[in-house]
C-alpha cells in the first residue's frame, strides 16, 4: 500500500517536473519590456482571464511587429501572465509574485473588481502603474496613485446608463414609465442598482415595479417571470451574473412571454455561450450596458481577432485589454522609459485621442483625472442582433442601428 | 515536569525559526508566504481548539475569521479607528457570537453540531451582502501606516502573524495542560461517561467555542490587512477559508497543537510553490497536484502526520516495553469501618418513568443509609440500570422526587450530582480511549481539583488504593476487563464521591477478579462511602450488601436483610417463575 503511494508520488513528481520544463519561457532580451497581467486563468472565471489575455496577446503581437516601442530603440513588450484563481488571497498572491520576480513595467487586471482592489493595492505598495477595466467606484476612492481605471465607474454607468435607454425608449414612442430590477446580490450588479433604487429612477418619474434581488444560484426563476408579466414594467434592468441562473431568468420569461425590453447591466450578458445555450432568435433585441466594446472603425480591429482567436465575435474583456496594452506603449513612448514610476508619470498627464488605445474606449479619447478615472469615461449599449451582439448606442459609435421592441 | 519544559522548549523553538525565516527571506512574495503559513496555522489551531480538543467538528468556524475581519475593517473605515484597538473589539464580537452561536447549537450532539455550524457563515455572508458591504477596501493611511497596520515593509507582517501563531500555540498549549483540556478530552471521547464524573459537558464546549473563536477573530483581522487589503463575503465567510483550515489541520493531526502547525508548514508552500511554478503556465492544473498531495498525504495519514509520525515512534518503543502481570491489592492500612449509620443518604420517592409505551419505573421508593452496601437485584429488564440513570441524572424521572444527603436534586445533570458526592460506574466501562490511565482519573479529581498537579496527585493515590498504581501511564485499550473496572472505580473514588453507584462491577469478571472487586468495594465502604450496587451475581451480592432491594418490571417487589429477601416467595417467583417456587417449597439460594 505505502508502496504504491510512493509510486504514485514519484509518477505525480514526474509529470510535474515535466510539465514545467515542457512549458519554461524564453528567457527574454535584456532591453525586453515586461508588463504583467494579473487575471484568473483557472477556476470559475478562467475564460474571462483567457480572453483577456487573447487582447492582451494580439496587441503586443501587432506592436512588436510593428517595430516595438520606438523610444526605447525597438524594445519588444513580453507579457507575463499570472493566474488569479478565484480567490482575492490567490489574486493578490499572483500579483505579489508576478511583481516582486522581475522588474514590471505595467500592469493589468484582475477583471473581478474585489481582485482588482486587492492586486492595486500591491501594484501601489511596489509603485507600478496598474491598469483595470473593473467598475467599483472603490478602486479609484483610496487615493492611490498608480491605479487607472478606464471604465466608467458603478455609480456614474448607472446614471448614463439610464439616460442612454430613456432617450432610446423616447426616440421610439415608448416612453419608459415603469421599471422592474431582477439581479443577484454581486457586488458589481449592487452597485449599479443601488443608485437606480434609490434616486435615478425616481428623479426620471419611473416607478419601481418589481424588485428581486438574490444570492446565486437561483432556485426558480418562475415567481420572477410571473411578477414582470404581471406588472408589465417598460424596461427590465437585469443584473444575473451567474450564467446558469441568466439562462434560468430569461428562459422563464420567454416562456411566460413577458413583453419588457431587457436591459442587461454588464459585459456577462453578451459572451458567445450565451448564443449556444439559447440560440439567437431569444436573444434577439436584448441589450446590455458595457464598458467598452467594438466600436465602428474597429473592424479590422475585430476580424484580425476573430481570425487569430477562433472566436466568434469581440467584446468587452478581450478589447480593454488590447486598448490598455496600446496605452501602456503610449505611456513608454511619452516616458521613453520602462520604469514604473515614469511611465506612471506619463499614464497620469497622457491625453491621446487616435491610435489603438483611444479608439478601444468610448469617447475615443484617454486622459486620466487626479484620481486615476478616465475623463468623460461613458458606457456603451450593446444589442444581441441575430446571434451577434453589435454597439446599437451612442449612434456616433455604432455599428448597427438599434432594433428596438415591438 | 520534564515533559512540560519540552513542549514549551519547542514552541520557543518554533517561534525562533519563524522569526529567522521572516529575518533570512528577502523576496517579498516569500514573505507573503511565509505570513500565510503562520495565519493558517493559528487558524487552524483556533479551530483545533473546539473541533481538535473538545470534538465538537465546526464546519463554520470561518464565522469567526470573518467577523474579525469585518468589525477591524468596517472600524477602520467609518471611524478610522486603528485595528490594534478594532481586533480587541472585533475579539469581543466574536466571543459574544460564540456564545449565542453555542447557546442553541451545543444542544445537538456529533455530525448535527457540525452541520448546524456551516449555517451561521452562510447567514453572515447574507447579512452583509444585504448591508452593502459587498466589497470593503481598506482606505490607504499615508500617515501612520504602522499605526494602521498598512506596513510596507513584508517582515512587519511577518512579525505580526508570527505573533498571534506564538500567542495561540501559547493558549493551545496552556488548554492542553489546564483541567479544561482533560475534560474537553473526556468530553470529546466519551461525553456520557464525562458527564458521569463531574464535567458539566455544555460549559466544558461553550469555554472551548469561546476560546477558539477570539483566536479566529484575530487572525481575520491581521489576514485582511496582511494579506488581502479588502473584504468581500465570500472571501471571508466563504467555504475556502473552512477549508483552507481544516486541510491544514487534517493533514497535520488535530487533537495537539503540532497538527495544524505541520499542516500550514507544509500544505502552503506546497500549494504556493504549484502557484507559482507550474500555476503561471498551465494554469488550473495547480489544483490538481494539490489535490493529489493531499489525496496522497490523507491516504498515508489519516489521522494526521503528527500522529502517524508519534505512532511510529510509540511503536518502536513498545516492542521493549513490559507485560501485562496480575493485579494485586496493596494491604490494607485501616481497619474496616463500622456498620451503616441510620442518617438517610439518598430518598427516592415514588419515582416514575417511562419510555414511550414502556413503564420502566413505577413508583419505586427506598432510602440508602449512609455508609451501607446496598443490592439491587432484579430479572433483566426489571429497571435496574434506569433507575440509576434516573439517580445520577442522565434520564429525568415522569414523577416522583430524589432527595441526596437532605437536598431535592431531581432534574440535575449528571455533573451537578457528581459534584455534590454523587458517583457512578457504568455496566459496559466506559473509558476516554486516547487518555492515559491516570488521566481518566484525572478527569474525575478534576472535580474537587482545580490544579493539574494536585489532581495528578490525587489520581495516583486512587489508582495506588485500587492496586493499578504501576499501570498510571498505560492506554485503557491495554487493560484487562478487572483493570478497566478497577479504573474506573479508581475514577469514580477520585470525584471524592459520599455515594457511588456501581453498576454490574462484577460483569465479565473470572472468580480471582470477583474476589478483588468484592474486597475492593468493601474497602470503599470501609472509607466511608456509600455503596449501591446492581449485580445479577447472586452470590457475591450476599457475601456483599448489607440490605437487598429487589425490583421486577419496575416495581420495588422487596427490600430488607439478604437473607430475609432471598426467602421471600415473591422474590423467588420473579426470577425463577411459580412452578419452581411450587416445586422447590423453600429457596435455596
Amino acid at each position: 500500500m505505502s508502496l504504491r503511494i510512493g509510486r504514485l508520488a514519484v509518477t505525480v513528481l514526474l509529470i510535474l517536473v515535466a510539465a514545467a520544463a515542457l512549458v519554461v519561457p524564453p528567457a527574454p532580451a535584456a532591453e525586453d519590456v515586461k508588463i504583467a497581467l494579473v487575471a484568473p486563468l483557472s477556476g470559475r472565471w478562467a475564460r474571462q482571464g483567457q480572453l483577456k489575455k487573447m487582447g492582451a496577446d494580439m496587441a503586443i503581437e501587432e506592436i512588436n511587429s510593428q517595430g516595438g516601442i520606438k523610444a526605447l530603440g525597438g524594445a519588444k513588450i513580453v507579457l507575463r501572465e499570472a493566474d488569479a484563481g478565484d480567490s482575492v488571497e490567490k489574486a493578490v498572491s499572483a500579483a505579489q509574485r508576478v511583481l516582486t520576480r522581475e522588474k514590471i513595467s505595467a500592469g493589468i487586471g484582475s477583471w473581478l473588481s474585489s481582485f482588482t482592489l486587492g492586486v492595486t493595492e500591491v501594484a501601489e505598495r511596489l509603485q507600478v502603474p496598474w491598469l483595470t477595466l473593473s467598475y467599483a467606484d472603490s478602486i479609484t476612492e483610496r487615493g492611490f496613485k498608480y491605479t487607472f481605471q478606464t471604465s466608467p465607474v458603478s455609480s456614474v454607468q448607472a446614471e448614463q446608463a439610464l439616460e442612454l435607454v430613456t432617450e432610446l425608449a423616447k426616440k421610439n414612442n415608448r416612453p419608459i414609465k415603469k421599471a422592474a430590477i431582477v439581479g443577484d446580490n454581486t457586488a458589481a450588479t449592487v452597485f449599479f442598482f443601488k443608485p437606480l433604487r434609490e434616486k435615478l429612477l425616481a428623479a426620471k418619474g419611473i416607478e419601481l415595479v418589481v424588485d428581486e434581488v438574490w444570492t446565486p444560484p437561483l432556485a426558480d426563476a418562475t415567481a420572477i417571470a410571473q411578477k414582470l408579466r404581471a406588472t408589465q414594467p417598460d424596461i427590465v434592468f437585469y443584473g444575473a451574473t451567474n450564467f446558469p441562473d441568466s439562462i434560468q431568468v430569461l428562459q422563464k420569461v420567454k416562456e411566460f412571454s413577458v413583453k419588457a425590453p431587457i436591459q442587461g447591466v454588464g459585459a456577462w450578458l453578451v459572451t458567445p455561450e450565451y448564443v449556444k445555450t439559447l440560440g439567437k432568435e431569444m436573444l434577439d433585441s436584448i441589450q446590455t450596458v458595457v464598458a467598452t466594446h467594438p466600436m465602428k472603425g474597429q473592424e479590422e480591429i475585430v476580424k484580425r481577432f476573430t481570425q487569430r482567436t477562433g472566436e466568434p465575435f469581440m467584446t468587452q474583456d478581450p478589447l480593454c485589454t488590447y486598448g490598455h496594452v496600446w496605452l501602456i506603449k503610449e505611456a513608454i513612448e511619452q516616458a521613453k522609459s520602462a520604469d514604473p514610476k515614469a511611465i506612471r508619470d506619463a499614464l497620469a498627464k497622457i491625453d491621446v485621442t487616435s491610435g489603438p488605445a483611444a479608439t478601444s474606449f468610448y469617447p475615443n479619447r484617454i486622459k486620466f483625472d487626479e484620481r486615476g478615472r478616465r475623463v468623460g469615461a461613458t458606457p456603451l449599449i450593446v444589442q444581441w442582433q441575430g446571434g451577434e451582439p453589435f454597439t446599437v448606442v451612442p449612434t456616433a459609435v455604432a455599428t448597427r442601428p438599434v432594433a428596438w421592441h415591438k | 515536569m520534564p515533559s512540560h519544559a519540552r513542549s514549551w522548549l519547542a514552541i520557543a523553538a518554533v517561534v525562533a525559526f519563524g522569526l529567522v525565516l521572516a529575518l533570512v527571506l528577502q523576496e517579498r512574495y516569500h514573505h507573503r508566504v511565509l505570513t500565510l503559513v503562520f495565519l493558517w496555522a493559528a487558524m487552524g489551531l483556533a479551530w483545533n481548539i473546539i473541533s481538535g480538543y473538545a470534538g465538537q467538528i465546526s464546519f463554520g468556524h470561518q464565522v469567526f475569521f470573518g467577523i474579525g475581519a469585518y468589525v477591524t475593517v468596517l472600524l477602520v473605515v467609518k471611524l478610522a479607528l486603528t485595528p490594534w484597538i478594532g481586533m480587541g473589539i472585533a475579539v469581543a464580537v466574536a466571543v459574544l457570537a460564540a456564545l449565542l452561536i453555542g447557546l442553541p447549537t451545543f444542544r445537538l450532539a456529533g455530525i448535527y453540531f457540525g452541520l448546524a455550524t456551516l449555517a451561521y457563515p452562510l447567514i453572515f455572508r447574507i447579512v452583509m451582502d444585504w448591508l452593502g458591504y459587498q466589497e470593503v477596501a481598506i482606505p490607504m493611511m499615508r500617515e501612520r501606516p504602522a499605526w494602521f497596520m498598512q506596513f510596507s515593509e513584508p517582515r512587519s507582517f511577518d512579525l505580526l502573524a508570527l505573533g498571534v501563531l506564538a500567542a495561540t500555540l501559547v493558549l493551545s498549549r496552556a488548554i492542553e495542560t489546564s483541567r479544561l483540556g482533560y475534560r474537553l478530552r473526556a468530553v470529546k471521547e466519551n461525553e456520557q461517561a464525562a458527564e458521569a464524573m463531574g464535567v458539566d459537558a455544555f460549559r466544558a464546549k461553550m469555554a472551548a467555542y469561546v476560546l477558539s473563536a477570539a483566536p479566529a477573530a484575530v487572525v481575520g483581522a491581521v489576514y485582511i490587512h496582511a494579506i488581502l487589503f479588502i473584504v468581500t463575503p465570500d472571501a471571508v465567510f466563504g467555504l475556502l477559508v473552512i477549508s483552507q483550515t481544516l486541510v491544514v489541520s487534517l493533514v497535520g493531526g488535530i487533537g495537539t497543537l503540532w497538527g495544524p502547525l505541520i499542516g500550514a508548514a507544509i500544505m502552503v508552500p506546497v500549494s504556493e510553490v504549484l502557484d507559482s511554478t507550474v500555476g503561471d503556465r498551465l494554469p488550473g492544473i495547480q489544483g490538481v497536484v494539490y489535490g493529489a498531495a493531499l489525496m496522497l498525504i490523507m491516504l498515508g495519514a489519516p489521522e494526521g502526520l503528527y500522529w502517524r509520525v508519534r505512532q511510529a515512534v510509540r511503536a518502536r518503543a513498545e516492542r521493549r516495553a513490559a507485560p501485562a502481570r496480575a493485579v494485586t491489592l496493596p494491604p490494607m492500612d485501616t481497619t474496616p469501618a463500622s456498620a451503616p449509620t441510620s442518617t438517610v443518604l439518598l430518598e427516592v420517592r415514588d419515582v416514575w418513568k417511562a419510555f414511550i409505551g414502556l413503564q420502566a419505573l413505577s413508583e419505586v421508593s427506598f432510602d440508602v443509609r449512609e455508609r451501607e452496601i446496598l443490592g439491587v437485584i432484579g430479572p433483566n429488564g426489571a429497571g435496574k440500570t434506569t433507575l440509576f440513570n434516573v439517580l445520577n441524572g442522565f434520564l429525568l424521572p415522569d414523577r416522583g422526587t430524589i432527595r441526596f444527603r437532605g437536598e431535592t436534586v431531581t432534574g440535575l445533570r449528571p455533573s451537578g450530582l457528581c459534584r455534590r458526592g454523587l458517583g457512578r460506574t457504568f455496566q459496559v466501562v466506559r473509558t476516554f480511549p486516547r487518555l492515559s490511565v491516570l488521566e481518566n482519573v484525572m478527569v474525575g479529581a478534576f472535580v474537587g481539583e482545580r490544579a493539574v498537579g494536585r489532581a495528578r496527585a490525587i489520581a495516583g493515590d486512587a489508582l495506588s488504593r485500587v492496586g493499578l498504581g504501576d499501570r498510571a501511564d498505560a492506554f485503557p485499550g491495554g487493560l484487562t476487563t478487572l483493570e478497566l473496572r478497577l479504573m474506573e472505580l479508581a475514577r469514580c473514588l477520585a470525584t471524592a464521591p459520599r455515594l457511588v453507584l456501581l453498576d454490574e462491577p462484577l460483569a465479565g469478571l473470572s472468580t480471582d477478579g470477583v474476589d478483588v472487586m468484592i474486597a475492593m468495594i468493601r474497602r470503599v465502604r470501609a472509607g466511608g462511602v456509600t455503596v449501591v450496587i446492581i449485580e445479577h451475581t447472586m452470590q457475591a451480592l450476599l457475601r456483599l450488601a448489607d440490605r437487598l432491594l429487589v425490583l421486577d418490571q419496575g416495581r420495588r417487589l422487596a427490600e430488607g436483610a439478604p437473607a430475609e429477601v432471598t426467602r421471600n416467595p415473591v422474590v423467588v417467583e420473579a426470577y425463577l417463575g411459580k412452578r419452581w417456587l411450587a416445586r422447590m417449597g423453600t429457596p435455596a439460594c
